[in-house]
């Protein structure tokens, strides 16, 4: 079976080089006047990310700083996605039951372009323990851009190359985390693309 | 005095790299160098900051180059490219082409650049 590559941005893409290697890009950015496909909310209350996801329809993906929001987002039937950037807060139950949920944690790599120094230091060390955790348990995640402009685009070799390095010096098992980075992707495509795919292991045939 | 053996020489990767930038800047070979060593050496500090860096060739006016490092440094030196983001206050992105054990066969990755074999 062929793989294929998703990756989400927070921008209306445009066609440049840089968007090298990816078979579908997911825009989070609400803008009406673009066909999108991902729905962003951004909370900072438990009240408000209830609020925000009684209109929320189609790929919803949340975006917060609480980490009660994004335990709460997790919980929720309508959540797809816990969208990452540099001040997300998720701890280990919400790893864990994001598994249970079949949530998907996102990975970015566009929050190191934003930071420098000691804070990109600690960050790089957070994301290695989000990284071991997800593998520990195997909860679905997937590796992005996370893009905010053209400009924090990566290549998807050269962004599967970055997570291969990061996790392979944090000593985690980099080869089963690139494999399972990759087949949580390939379940997203089709879970937006393909109409006859309703869950893993549950699809509709041709008659 | 005899050189080292080849088996013993330290082995070598060249990365052929293409610079994007938000405005149309030139970029010149000693901004862009300075850039991916202090990237380099903020990265990994003096202690593995060492990768055998060289920047082999740049073509400033398609913003083309090609970077050596030691083969063991591979995945250090493209992280390092991967999280660059500005030269000298002009916005960039760095998309690395491909790498190659030898120049000549990294200059395959670069745009109308193809070497010139004829001696």
């Amino acid at each position: 079976m062929k793989i294929v590559y998703v990756d989400f941005v927070r921008f209306t893409p445009t066609e440049t080089d840089l968007f090298e290697g990816y078979d579908l890009i997911v825009p989070f950015n609400n803008d009406a006047n673009s066909d999108i496909k991902g729905y962003l909310v951004k909370a900072s209350n438990t009240s408000e990310l209830q609020k925000k996801l009684k209109k929320a329809k189609g790929f919803v993906g949340v975006m917060s700083e609480d980490l009660k929001v994004n335990r709460e987002a997790v919980m929720r039937r309508k959540v797809c996605v816990i969208l990452d950037f540099e001040g997300r807060k998720i701890d280990y139950t919400t790893i864990k039951m994001a598994k249970d949920k079949d949530v998907i944690i996102e990975v970015s790599l566009s929050k190191f372009l934003r930071v420098k120094g000691l804070k990109r230091a600690k960050l790089l060390d957070e994301t290695r323990l989000l990284l071991k955790l997800l593998l520990k348990f195997k909860t679905p995640f997937i590796l992005t851009t996370g893009a905010e402009n053209q400009l924090e685009v990566r290549p998807r070799k050269q962004l599967y190359r970055f997570f291969y390095f990061l996790s392979k010096d944090g000593g985690i098992d980099c080869v089963e985390l690139i494999k399972l980075a990759k087949e949580n992707s390939n379940r997203i495509f089709r879970k937006l693309v393909d109409k006859k795919y309703i869950m893993d292991g549950i699809e509709i045939l041709d008659v | 005095m005899k050189g080292l053996p080849p088996t013993l020489r330290k082995k070598r990767r060249y990365i052929a790299f293409k610079i994007i930038p938000e405005k149309k800047t030139k970029i010149t070979t000693r901004q862009i160098y300075n850039e991916i060593q202090q990237t380099i050496q903020s990265l990994y500090g003096e202690w593995y900051g060492c990768v055998g860096l060289k920047l082999e060739v740049f073509y400033e006016e398609n913003s083309e180059g090609i970077l050596r490092c030691s083969r063991d440094k591979v995945d250090a030196t493209l992280a390092a490219l991967t999280l660059i983001t500005e030269v000298e206050n002009t916005k960039v992105a760095i998309k690395t082409l491909g790498i190659s054990g030898t120049i000549k066969g990294c200059k395959r990755f670069l745009n109308g650049k193809e070497i010139n074999t004829e001696r």
